[in-house]
């Protein structure tokens, strides 16, 4: 199965985006023609399914993240996270996280040595670390300090690793080159990488966007601190999945009509 | 020499000469000076005609007349003798009238029933006093007593008066013998100093304190409201604006405020009121607030203030008819502006209305005054608002006529037709002159109560609208003037931005050359170049004018951490082929063994194949980002420390919690500072300079501080003793001369010298070897073959940095000495900040184009501004700093130091330039004494263009602002004085490109002749 992948994404070089397999090991892809020789296959599913369990992973995950914003709050005494932010954040968090830990997990990298609760567990790792630096990053850009907005910044940041780090611990762990290549280099490479990576992208510059109304004198109560950003990165995140979406099914139409070519 | 250079450097000049020009243009077009008149209203004032303009002379004070000459000569009867002022500061008039015609809601109707009674009754007369922006306390007072509300550039020539020098009631009241007490608010007393025989101040300085402010005043008002001796006595209540700051509108504290309020009323009603129907007790409210229990702005709540006029007398039964009509208007929405107060006030106290005054008096106040007293009243008002209406647009002809002799309304509407066109004064004058008529056909139809109203009408016709037209301070702007001031703005924009895309063009150019590192990921670019669009499309809204800390400190931190992802870029993970292959092989031995170590490195891999980083390079990686994380550290502790701003400014930060409940700390804090600050100052002496030299500098410096700390310790006793032991005061004056003294002289010599001075024989270089220095932050060592000296090139940046460096610590010195006890530690943060911004770029591994870090000192020099507590309002100029070491008053002098110090920052990042950021490039050139051109132009050129490119971006597009928003309803409370402090940044980054093009060049020329000098030597020697 790599091998096929090797070829197909050897054939897809002409063409805008490289095609490499879901779960492709990063440590063979510089070298697309060096193959490990006589590994089993890493690949549980033919290819064209591949692209459906990423979608409908993703999907369920925007979905997820929708219903613990603004539905389940609502529904659990028409909470909303205008009035009780702190509230809603932790629902939204407590849906949301479970879904995106256990569905990315079963994407892991190398499910051959790695156990689907070990990806659980370094993601469910990866969460205070990166409840830490988003708070952190949210307070250098300037949210109050006091106690009060700390638990509110804490919570953010909760779900906004969630969308962000969480995935990524999930799939690839703590290896360097994969986070290198995500969140430094932005050069995602296939389907996977792009939908961790996109969406991570898109809730980090939602909140940074969302954060521009909040010096205006309109006195609404969504320009509070935590209320605007998590709008910002919710919606950041929700688009971007559908883009990331969109542009793999793109991409699989394309490289699936080069193999239809291939094959006459 | 080099001709671009020169092409360039004249192109520059000429942009510069073209933004003044247009600069001084457009403000002479879009702010011709409000014209007031001068002096104070006298008896004369009581005569129709125009010509008491700059009447300065004192006429005889009008209780000398008797009370029946009085009405024969001023032909005028005050109505009231005895007045109480109680102000209510922040009370929303909706609370007690309501709104829309609604009453009140029912429980701020219960907490007020004595009041609510008495408007029933018809004993008080209530208003909406539409308040006039900025709606703070102090604008607000000055307003209501001296009736005129200040044009733009008036609030900023006047920043520092605490005294209202305009002609006003109070002094008004003093004139005419009035013996006055002051309980409540103390900005009455900086105001009105000495006017007030007895007084208690309170100050408004703890906002938490909601009971004790009240009373405060009340505790007086047994003994007071008992004594006879008083005819005007002011209360000024805070406690409702501190309930709303600390609750806002809906604060549950509100409802018990408001009944201690109404029992106060009720206590002036029952024992001075019901006295003597000749006493008149006015209700004020300063301002409004908010929901949220702010103020400040032009919002409907924030302006919603009461003018509740209350006396025994209106329920008389002869005035029956005041009665129904108050009665009849209770609860219905009686519109004033806050300023009618004043001439209302003025004819019911029998006192010449104050001379700018521009209010329209109340007429149903008057409704219980004779026919003829009312329309006399009326009269006075129009005559001293035509006055006005006549200094204002002294080209109206209609106005000339009406002085020159009074023309008959027919003739001057005539004229109007003659001269067709909608001119408004023109319009006010016709109805002037029509009301006029009126009266005389009043008074010669023998006083019929038609003509009186008809008269009356009349009257109420001119007053209004003109008293709208002068406080919306409209004045004729020349537009033509305008236009093409900002169009020159442009122009000269234009050709800065040009000029700066062709020198990084070039530079660039030069830079590929010898790039061994790599190149700035183009994101970084992206985030600066979009963070000035954006900076400048910000000013689009007015909050954000308001917020602009908020603007500068986001974008400055998003610049940071794109660097921070930046130089994690750099830590690529390197992919060794042979080693990872090896590993697999080796693995394959036993798989079991493989998988387990897959495994743990699948969930933990810290230390995997993958991971193997070039050594240094992590190492230098690590430092670049904890460099960072400290600026941004550093970058949100200034932006905590003062809140600056508009709508959070009440709101605590560090600088307000030291300062209010902790000023040991503050001062031991400031010391701290000041040491930190001295210490970096000596290891920043250049080393490049002789021993003797740096020794020198290094005594001066330390001198300096030595006297910085001497002057805290007066500063301390000062406070700590509240008088003058020792003379104190004189002493920290002459250390502060002493200071001004030393730093002048360490800056003039430093300028002059040092170029002379600077080492540039390499055999003393070797021996100096700053290489070994670790972590300094000189990394200047130049590596040149032995026996020729550095380059000309290397010894002018050598210079311009040892100028730079002492530049650097006198300004801090001066800063430390000048600013706010609070800010000593954030200019110490600025400080290091700049510090670590120049080694950070020194020393990063990606080349950065060098317009990226002048743009990020310039950024930071703009956030620091902020954080030392300025704003974009004129409020937060710090005055007192500007007195400091001044014996006598001087306006340049005081405005000088005044300019220093709200302009600390920026200045601090602008002499920061002079230390040049980029690293060490080996020089190949054979001959030192040749200039290569792409230096002159990264490294001079570009340091002048790109600070005064992107001021002028900012000015420009504020200018187009203010001049798409001159009829928003902040015109004058935001965005003008946003252009103040536009135009002030332009003359400081003038002044800042100035100090570096002068060192610059004269390092240029002293060196050039030196090496010229040095190589004629040598070439004598071996003839």
């Amino acid at each position: 199965m790599e091998g096929k992948g090797g070829e197909m994404s050897g054939r897809a070089k002409g063409r805008r985006r490289k095609i490499t397999p879901l779960s492709k090991t990063f440590e063979e892809r510089p070298q697309d023609q060096i193959h490990s020789q006589g590994e089993e296959d890493v690949d549980q599913f033919p290819f064209p399914f591949r692209f459906w369990i990423l979608a409908c992973v993703q999907l369920i995950c925007g979905a997820a993240v929708y219903l613990g914003l603004w539905i389940v709050p609502y529904l659990m005494g028409g909470l909303s996270i205008i009035f009780q932010p702190v509230e809603t954040l932790r629902i939204c968090f407590v849906v949301a996280f479970p879904v995106i830990l256990f569905s990315f997990s079963m994407l892991r990298l190398q499910p051959e040595i790695c156990p689907v609760w070990w990806a659980a567990f370094r993601g469910f790792l990866s969460l205070p670390i990166g409840m830490i630096v988003a708070s952190f990053i949210a307070t250098i850009f300037g949210a109050p300090v006091s106690y009060e907005s700390a638990v509110r910044t804490l919570h953010w940041g909760a779900l906004v690793s969630t969308l962000t780090v969480v995935p990524v611990a999930a799939v690839a762990g703590g290896s360097w080159p994969m986070w290198h290549q995500l969140f430094a280099a932005t050069k995602p490479n296939g389907p996977l990488e792009l939908a961790l990576c996109l969406p991570a992208h898109g809730a980090a510059i939602g909140s940074w966007v969302g954060a521009w109304p909040m010096p205006l004198d309109w006195e609404r109560p969504w320009q509070e601190w935590p209320v605007c950003c998590t709008y910002g990165a919710v919606g950041g995140y929700l688009l971007t999945v559908f883009v990331s979406l969109g542009w793999n099914a793109v991409n699989l139409r394309q490289s699936s009509k080069g193999e239809e070519e291939k094959a006459k | 020499m080099a001709s671009v250079f020169v092409k360039f450097a004249s192109l520059g000049g000429l942009a510069l000469l073209l933004q003044m020009t247009g600069l001084v243009l457009f403000v002479l077009g879009f702010f011709p000076v409000k014209p007031t008149l001068d002096g104070i209203s006298g008896v004369e004032s009581f005569n129709p005609g125009c010509e008491f303009d700059g009447y300065d002379k004192i006429d005889k004070p009008l209780h000398m007349y008797g009370a029946d000459s009085r009405e024969k000569n001023v032909g005028f009867l005050a109505k009231y003798d005895r007045l109480v002022f109680m102000v209510i500061d922040g009370l929303p008039a909706e609370f007690i009238l309501g709104r829309d015609g609604k009453p009140p809601a029912r429980d701020l109707q219960l907490a007020m029933p004595y009041t609510q009674n008495l408007m029933a009754t018809g004993s008080a007369l209530g208003y909406h006093a539409k308040a006039a922006p900025p709606t703070v306390t102090m604008p607000r007072l000055k307003a209501m007593t001296s009736g005129a509300i200040a044009g733009f550039l008036d609030v900023a020539y006047n920043f520092n008066t605490k005294e209202l020098l305009e002609d006003n009631l109070i002094d008004q009241l003093a004139r005419a013998g009035w013996r006055m007490v002051m309980l409540g608010d103390e900005t009455w007393l900086k105001l009105f100093p000495n006017r007030f025989d007895r007084h208690d101040g309170v100050s408004s300085f703890y906002v938490k304190d909601t009971v004790e402010v009240d009373n405060n005043v009340t505790r007086h008002l047994d003994v007071e409201l008992g004594k006879n001796d008083w005819r005007l006595l002011v209360l000024h209540y805070l406690g409702l604006d501190h309930v709303g700051h600390i609750g806002g509108r809906s604060s549950p504290l509100m409802v018990t405020k408001l009944r201690e309020m109404d029992e106060i009323i009720a206590r002036i009603y029952r024992t001075v009121l019901s006295r003597s129907p000749r006493t008149l007790l006015v209700v004020v409210s300063d301002h409004g607030m908010t929901d949220g229990g702010n103020h400040g702005g032009a919002t409907y709540q924030e302006a919603d203030a009461l003018a509740l006029f209350i006396t025994k007398s209106f329920s008389d039964p002869e005035s029956k008819t005041a009665a129904e009509a108050s009665a009849s208007r209770h609860h219905s929405d009686s519109e004033a502006y806050q300023v009618d107060l004043v001439p209302t006030l003025a004819l019911l106290l029998g006192i010449p209305i104050p001379k700018n005054s521009v209010g329209a008096l109340l007429q149903p106040l008057f409704s219980s005054s004779t026919p003829k007293l009312q329309l006399r009243a009326l009269e006075l008002n129009s005559w001293q608002l035509l006055r006005i209406t006549r200094k204002r647009s002294p080209r109206s002809k209609c106005i000339a006529d009406i002085c020159r002799g009074g023309k008959m309304a027919s003739d001057i509407n005539q004229s109007a037709f003659s001269s067709g066109n909608g001119n408004e004064a023109h319009d006010l004058c016709r109805k002037f002159s029509l009301a006029m008529e009126k009266h005389k056909q009043w008074a010669q139809s023998g006083e019929s109560s038609s003509a009186f109203e008809e008269a009356k009408h009349a009257y109420l016709q001119f007053l209004q609208p003109t008293s709208v037209w002068l406080a919306s301070g409209s004045t004729e702007k020349l537009i033509s003037f305008a236009v093409s001031g900002a169009s020159l703005m442009l122009l000269s924009t234009i050709i800065f931005i040009t000029g700066v895309f062709q020198l990084s063009k070039t530079s660039s150019r030069g830079l590929k050359s010898g790039a061994s590192k790599q190149a700035a990921s183009p994101l970084v670019k992206l985030v600066a170049i979009g963070g000035v669009c954006l900076h400048s499309a910000s000013f689009g809204s007015s909050s954000f004018v308001e917020e602009e800390q908020f603007t500068w400190h986001f974008m400055l931190s998003t610049f940071f951490v794109v660097l921070l992802r930046d130089a994690f870029q750099q830590l690529k993970p390197v992919n060794t082929k042979s080693g990872h292959q090896q590993g697999k092989h080796d693995n394959r031995e036993s798989a079991a063994k493989r998988k387990c170590s897959q495994f743990f490195q699948s969930w933990l891999n810290l230390k995997s194949p993958d991971l193997q980083f070039q050594d240094p390079k992590l190492k230098s990686t690590v430092k670049e980002v904890l460099q960072i994380c400290l600026l941004l550290t550093f970058a949100r502790t200034l932006r905590s420390w003062h809140r600056s701003g508009v709508n959070w400014a009440h709101l605590p930060d560090v600088a307000k919690t030291l300062e209010n409940t902790h000023p040991s700390l503050t001062a031991w804090i400031r010391a701290g500072s000041l040491l930190i600050v001295s210490l970096i100052c000596r290891w920043l002496v250049p080393k490049t300079l002789p021993r003797f030299i740096r020794r020198v500098t290094e005594a001066s410096l330390t001198l300096t501080a030595v006297l910085v700390l001497f002057y805290y310790t007066c500063d301390l006793l000062r406070l700590a003793y509240r008088s003058d032991i020792w003379k104190v005061e004189a002493w920290a004056t002459i250390s502060a001369q002493g200071i001004y003294l030393l730093l002048g002289a360490t800056f003039v010599s430093t300028f002059t010298l040092f170029p002379w001075l600077i080492v540039c024989k390499s055999g003393t270089e070797s021996s100096l070897s700053f290489k070994k220095r670790k972590g300094a932050l000189y990394v200047m060592s130049l590596q040149e073959e032995p026996g020729t000296g550095p380059s000309l090139q290397a010894a002018v940046k050598r210079s311009m940095d040892a100028t730079g460096t002492v530049f650097l610590s006198c300004w801090c010195l001066l800063q430390l000495l000048l600013q706010q006890p609070v800010n000593a530690a954030p200019l110490t943060l600025l400080l290091l900040q700049l510090l670590l911004t120049v080694n950070l770029f020194r020393t990063a591994q990606t080349s950065f184009p060098r317009w990226i870090s002048i743009l990020t000192q310039h950024w930071l020099g703009a956030s620091g501004h902020f954080g030392l507590g300025n704003s974009n309002t004129l409020a937060t100029v710090d005055v007192a700093g500007a007195y400091i070491g001044l014996s006598s008053h001087s306006t340049a002098l005081s405005g000088t130091l005044a300019f220093f110090i709200t302009y600390g920052s920026p200045l601090l990042y602008m002499q920061g330039l002079l230390l040049g950021t980029d690293q060490e490039k080996p020089e190949k050139r054979k001959d030192g004494s040749e200039v290569s051109e792409n230096w002159l132009l990264e490294d001079i050129l570009l340091p002048c263009y790109l600070p005064l490119a992107m001021n002028s971006v900012v000015l420009t597009v504020f200018t187009g602002v203010l001049y798409l928003m001159q009829d928003h309803l902040f015109v004058w409370s935001v965005f003008s004085p946003k252009y103040l402090y536009v135009v002030a940044t332009t003359i400081c980054t003038y002044l800042g490109t100035l100090i570096f093009a002068t060192v610059g060049g004269y390092s240029f020329l002293v060196i050039s002749k030196r090496m010229q000098r040095t190589k004629n030597a040598k070439n004598n020697r071996m003839l």
